[in-house]
């Protein structure tokens, strides 16, 4: 080797020179890929999950700090007072006649009426009166108004009239509304079909107005302090009263069995086939001048893919997110299967017979198994609503961690060194809602469909499962 | 179009039989490579694997200008470097490990043969010049290259380079003149 050329020499020898490596060397490369995937996976996973949590959390953070209703009591050029000593019935009558002398001159052209029992009251701007941050206004006649006589309401979807105790209040009436009747209350302009409203909070009032707009009906009261009405009143009162505190949006708790099918497929569609045809070819490699094969022909293998159970359990909790859906999760039990139906056929060359015969023949079915625990991800829509119940339709994404599964692959899967430790299956699932005593109880179909091929290596198997889901979420204690 | 962009695109996507395609194309060649910056086979193999571990991490950073081989090249002697350094003890390791090896085959085995053993000359130089050696002679960097990569000064890295280049002229003068063992097989 001449000096001048060494290193191109030693280049050109090199460039030449190859190793081969172990197999262990490629199942440590590989299993170290997959691990990056679960890794990735996994990353993924806790990312939607944590951007579903901000994001819910924004939602719910927002809807509580919804900002303070600015309600006006609608009552252009009129104010509370008597229309008549003997009804004791408190009604509108314009501003700036309504004195208390001219009580029966300011009678309204369309006068308000407070209901009966509390025909004597007096709507007084009077904090002392205020036992409870709650809120009070005219309502409807057409909703009942339970009368009660405790200091504290119950909580009732029902507006509560309480008399207090007192004797400052005396006469007056309190009425307690559910949280889901504060924001507005719309006053009929007719007498008889009307009620007051009042909001009455613990903290003083500051400022208050009244103020009527004829060509309006709505009677509506917001405000930033609570308000009382004193009878004869004749001011003009606005009040900002806050916005009453929402009921908290609680989880609601509930449980999940489904049972259905499942299948592996190429498509979306069940019940692939796979066939493979091998040939073992009569001379060796040495071509025709090469040694015949002491089996020569053709080999045959068919494979079909049935369905089989898929079998689940779960612990669900739901809650409202939007005004009409609901987002689920929980913890999921999954247990699905595929079966293989395979089927080896085997014709070899008779020389004797100079044609192919049939020596072999098998066929023999395998269940494929796998245990899942997943994470559901679902929002829960309500599509439209029947006389006893909802028609809904979910749609998420199951969060899928393989526990365990049969050992071994089927046949047509090639190239394959196992299955996926993850696996996110895409959910739809109409169904429909209805209450029973303690519970919605809800029936759905559910389509799911897996988004990663079930085994690594290949491409073209995913999950497909189909079946019907009951989930039954108990009432709010 | 790169002769290797569909494999290239599908090993990206993590379709694991591309990445075990681009593995069988290339891991025979990347070996040698690792086999000659190492003093054994079961640290080639070491390196080969986290070499390509690495290459499958970061191949979506391959711009395809260049050869996909010549990317994987680098990374694969990077990684020795690095299995090198973090080996301190790897400096002083002047031991030659003769373990059984696999060459490809090749329609010339007098040619294979050769290789292997100029192969295992380098191999029985002291780290320090090997490294120096597979570097300049072979990859064909320069020595300011070597020396930002080793953390060496360039004048440390030519002086090495010349002993390196020395010692295996005389081994390979010494091997040439000693009798094979072919010729007394008579």
């Amino acid at each position: 080797m001449a000096d001048r050329n060494f290193e191109q020499e030693v280049q050109q020898q090199m460039e030449q020179f190859k190793l081969h490596p172990s197999k262990e060397v490629w199942l440590k490369v590989d299993a170290q890929l997959r691990k990056d995937k679960r890794r990735r996976w996994f990353f993924i996973l806790v990312s939607t999950i944590a951007l579903l949590g901000i994001v819910g959390g924004i939602m719910y953070t927002s809807e509580q700090k919804q900002p303070v209703l600015q309600q006006i009591i609608s009552m252009p050029n009129q104010s509370i007072t008597k229309t008549d000593d003997n009804n004791k019935t408190p009604s509108l009558v314009p501003a700036g006649s309504a004195t208390p002398s001219q009580e029966k001159k300011a009678i309204p052209d369309e006068p308000i009426t407070v209901k009966q029992n509390i025909s004597t009251a007096a709507l007084t701007k009077n904090s002392d009166l205020i036992k409870k941050d709650e809120t009070a206004f005219v309502k409807n006649k057409k909703e009942p108004l339970a009368i009660s006589q405790t200091a504290t309401p119950k909580k009732t979807n029902k507006a509560v009239v309480q008399q207090p105790t007192d004797n400052t209040t005396k006469g007056s009436v309190i009425v307690f509304f559910p949280p889901s009747k504060r924001k507005t209350a719309a006053v009929a302009e007719k007498q008889d079909t009307s009620e007051v409203l009042l909001l009455l909070p613990q903290s003083p009032i500051n400022s208050q107005s009244i103020v009527n707009t004829k060509d309006s009906s709505s009677f509506s009261i917001a405000a930033q302090q609570p308000i009382a009405y004193k009878k004869n009143d004749s001011t003009s009162v606005t009040s900002s009263i806050p916005a009453p505190p929402k009921e908290k949006r609680k989880w609601q708790r509930g449980i999940q069995f489904n049972l259905g099918l499942a299948d592996i497929v190429e498509s979306i569609l069940p019940g692939s086939e796979y066939k493979r045809a091998e040939s073992i070819p009569y001379f060796s490699q040495g071509g025709i001048t090469g040694v015949p094969n002491t089996i020569s022909g053709i080999t045959v293998s068919e494979y079909n893919v049935t369905s089989s159970i898929t079998i689940g359990a779960s612990y669900l909790l739901r809650k409202k997110v939007f005004k009409q859906s609901l987002f689920v999760t929980g913890i999921q039990y999954q247990y699905n299967q595929f079966t293989v139906n395979q089927r080896i056929s085997r014709d070899t060359f008779s020389v004797a017979q100079n044609r192919l015969v049939n020596d072999f023949s098998n066929e023999q079915t395998t269940s494929y198994s796998f245990h899942y625990i997943s994470i559901p991800t679902e929002l829960q829509w309500h599509l439209a609503k029947t006389t006893k119940g909802n028609i809904m339709l979910g749609t998420g994404l199951l969060h899928s961690f393989r526990l365990s599964s049969t050992d071994g692959l089927p046949a047509f899967i090639s190239n394959s060194s196992g299955p996926a430790f993850y696996q996110p299956i895409v959910q739809l699932t109409p169904s429909y809602e209805w209450t029973a005593k303690k519970s919605a109880m809800q029936l759905g179909w559910y389509f799911n469909y897996g988004v990663l091929p079930v085994y690594n290596n290949s491409s073209k198997n995913h999950w497909w499962q189909t079946g019907l889901r009951l989930q039954l979420f108990f009432n709010k204690k | 179009m790169h002769q290797h962009r569909q494999l290239i695109k599908d090993c990206i996507k993590g379709k694991a039989t591309a990445q075990k395609e681009l593995y069988d194309l290339f891991a025979e060649v990347m070996l040698a490579v690792c086999y000659r910056y190492t003093k054994s086979l079961a640290d080639a193999e070491d390196v080969l694997q986290d070499g390509f571990i690495k290459v499958f991490r970061n191949l979506a950073s391959f711009r395809e200008e260049g050869e996909l081989g010549g990317w994987i090249r680098r990374i694969m002697v990077n990684t020795a470097i690095n299995f090198l350094k973090k080996k301190k003890e790897y400096q002083y390791d002047m031991s030659f490990l003769n373990e059984p090896l696999h060459p490809v085959s090749d329609d010339n085995p007098e040619i294979k043969l050769r290789t292997k053993e100029l192969a295992d000359l380098i191999r029985q130089l002291p780290s320090g010049y090997q490294t120096i050696f597979n570097l300049h002679a072979v990859e064909g960097f320069t020595h300011v290259e070597i020396g930002q990569m080793l953390g060496i000064s360039e004048g440390t890295s030519r002086s090495q380079y010349m002993r390196a280049r020395n010692l295996l002229m005389t081994w390979i003068e010494k091997y040439n003149s000693e009798p094979k063992l072919s010729s007394y097989g008579g």
